[in-house]
């Protein structure tokens, strides 16, 4: 586990928390968790990167949106996501350049499979200095 | 939840009573011991809060195994009016048609111990997961996953995985009518495609066991059960492609409730009018995805039994391996039951619970129609599974269900925990179960101290008479995705 997320109790699934100074880098953090969850980060490189770009009605969908994207892409084409860079972003639209690799059996140890991002008490508060998130991964 | 309006019924049964926008009351059944390890998350709330479901009929009910989902508490079962009510993607859950099936062979566990390391590494080698890499079948074609959809288990014994015969011992005949592959999303066929034949991770997993106990002679020998030989369960169910589908529907679902006036204190509880455009969509996409998961099953149940034979040396014959029964526990069904005795049609949601139909169901193969159908449940992988038969009384009560494992009682991050610095695999090769395990975390998540006793949650069934015990199978060698 690494200092930008902390996992809270969930009986079946995983509640993973997600603090960070603005939203945007919220929403790095988020998905920086979601990788770490399936394999450990560091092992991970920057290889290549490919742009995503999600849009929904509020800030928390939008979150549920932008994780279910990076997973869709993991699930299709094996992309584990290193880094993240939010070019441009609102309370319902997010346009990201992601950084990252290609899963590889040998290289990267596969830590657990992600089914999808649930909406179960998903959560985002932003104030002044924080931002915080809270959701439910369906393991 | 605290146990405040908690009503106890009898030994075995509990009620939370019909209060606010409840609709119907909550029924649980549990042990009192099971009972306080429920109260521990959140699971009574979601029984209430499935209780406000529109067009829900008698109660919003729960399995003994019940423990906290989203939306749905998992071991939740809803039973909604199929002309009036609605039906949610969040009653089926993501992996539409998780399920489990049960083969029994001739071999004898004697025999096998002394093997089982050959055989769990042929199974480990032969059924990837499918996590990041893909099935052990060519990759589909989108109008071969068509037809999986719209064929079921039937499908994938037409192309080669199986006996034709195996289509008498699977729930629905291991094809769902009124599958509409029309609309499944792209994303869901791109999921489906490199998939079929893989186990998936987290729960899902190929256990090989010893029958143990037997609690009924008489119908463990009609279904070719005996003590001492060895029995394969599989556990696992649409992958990507029904998690798509949950998805997409979940998406459709949410606008649907808010267009229908529909009011649901959970966004996962999003749902439709099962006589509008929407529900019956989902109706359609989430038997089509029933139906991947059917095959599978029966995929990765050839993939076995040609295992068995290579890595044993052994024909066919000699192996014995039949098909018992095949069960999915998430999922919504058209069914017909009585209520108030009347006849009515109703959409049975399971999620996390499994059909138990009785004896003299017509949906049941001949050499069944006596015993009532089985219920698979497998425990922990170090502990014990069973095999059940359904009852009248779970018709009269439970709309012909069932619980369907042990469910959990940690969090996977406690279980995590309490697993550092344990070399787990030498733990429970020491008691016996030889693992291989791709996902190394999902091992240290699902080691036996993260679930509740099996045998107290299927004994609690027993004892209410919705279900009856018929074997109880010892792990000897298991496979996690």
């Amino acid at each position: 586990m690494r200092p930008f997320y902390q996992l809270f109790d969930h009986t079946s699934d995983l509640g993973v928390q997600v603090r960070a100074e603005d939203l945007k880098s919220l929403f790095k953090n988020a998905a920086l968790a979601m990788t770490d969850l399936m394999t450990d980060i560091k092992t991970v490189r920057n290889q290549s990167d490919r742009i995503v770009e999600v849009e929904a009605e509020n800030i928390e969908l939008l979150l549920r949106e932008w994780l279910g994207e990076l997973l869709f892409t993991f699930h299709t084409t094996g992309f584990l996501v290193s880094d993240v860079d939010v070019l441009d972003m609102s309370d319902k639209h997010v346009k990201a350049k992601i950084f990252g690799e290609q899963y590889q059996k040998k290289r990267h140890v596969l830590q657990r499979e992600i089914k999808s991002v649930t909406y179960h008490q998903l959560k985002v508060i932003v104030e002044e200095h924080e931002a915080t998130a809270r959701f439910i991964l369906d393991i | 939840m605290s146990n405040e309006g908690l009503i106890r019924k009898s030994a075995y049964l509990w009620e939370i009573p019909k209060a606010g926008p409840m609709r119907v009351p909550g029924r649980i059944y549990a042990s009192e011991a099971l009972m306080n390890q429920i109260q521990q998350d959140e699971s009574l709330k979601q029984v209430a809060n499935v209780a406000q479901l529109p067009g829900i009929i008698k109660y919003s009910l729960a399995m003994p195994d019940i423990h906290w989902g989203y939306g749905f508490p998992i071991g939740g079962v809803a039973a909604t009016d199929a002309a009036q009510g609605v039906i949610s993607p969040g009653g089926v859950g993501y992996d539409i048609n998780c399920g489990v099936r049960l083969l029994r062979t001739d071999l004898n566990a004697e025999f096998i111990r002394p093997r089982i390391k050959n055989i769990v590494t042929g199974l480990f080698n032969n059924i990837p997961s499918g996590v990041g890499s893909h099935g052990a079948i060519r990759r589909l074609s989108r109008s071969d996953v068509q037809k999986v959809l719209l064929k079921g288990a039937r499908w994938a014994i037409e192309n080669g995985y199986g006996a034709g015969n195996d289509l008498r011992y699977i729930e629905d005949k291991g094809c769902l009518d009124g599958a509409d592959p029309d609309v499944i999303s792209q994303r869901a066929y791109q999921r489906g495609a490199p998939q079929l034949g893989t186990l998936g991770s987290g729960n899902h997993f190929v256990e090989i066991s010893e029958i143990s106990d037997i609690y009924d002679e008489n119908i463990a020998r009609q279904l070719g059960l005996e003590k001492g030989y060895i029995v394969v369960f599989i556990h696992t169910g649409s992958r990507g492609l029904g998690y798509q589908v949950c998805d997409d529907f979940i998406k459709v679902t949410l606008q649907a409730t808010a267009k229908y006036g529909i009011s649901v204190p959970d966004r996962q509880l999003a749902c439709a009018p099962l006589n509008s455009q929407e529900g019956r969509d989902y109706l359609g996409a989430m038997r089509a995805a029933a139906n991947y998961a059917f095959a599978n099953r029966q995929v990765i149940s050839s993939l076995i039994e040609s295992t068995f034979q290579k890595s044993l040396n052994i024909s066919p014959n000699d192996l014995g391996m039949r098909l018992i029964w095949d069960i999915a526990h998430n999922i919504a069904k058209i069914e017909t039951h009585m209520v108030g005795g009347k006849r009515r049609k109703v959409c049975v949601h399971r999620k996390g619970a499994t059909r138990a139909f009785g004896p003299g169901s017509p949906d049941l193969p001949d050499e069944y129609h006596l015993i009532g159908q089985p219920v698979l449940i497998p425990g922990d992988m170090g502990t014990e599974s069973y095999l059940c038969v359904g009852t009248q009384k779970a018709m009269e009560e439970t709309f012909g269900s069932s619980c369907h494992g042990a469910g959990r009682v940690m969090s996977r991050h406690k279980a995590k925990k309490k697993s550092m610095g344990r070399n787990l695999f030498k733990e429970l090769e020491n008691a016996g179960v030889f693992v291989m395990a791709e996902g190394k975390a999902t091992m240290a998540e699902e080691m036996p101290y993260a679930y509740k006793n099996v045998t107290e949650v299927v004994n609690t069934m027993h004892q209410a008479g919705i279900t009856k015990k018929i074997a109880r199978f010892k792990p000897v060698g298991v496979i996690k995705g």
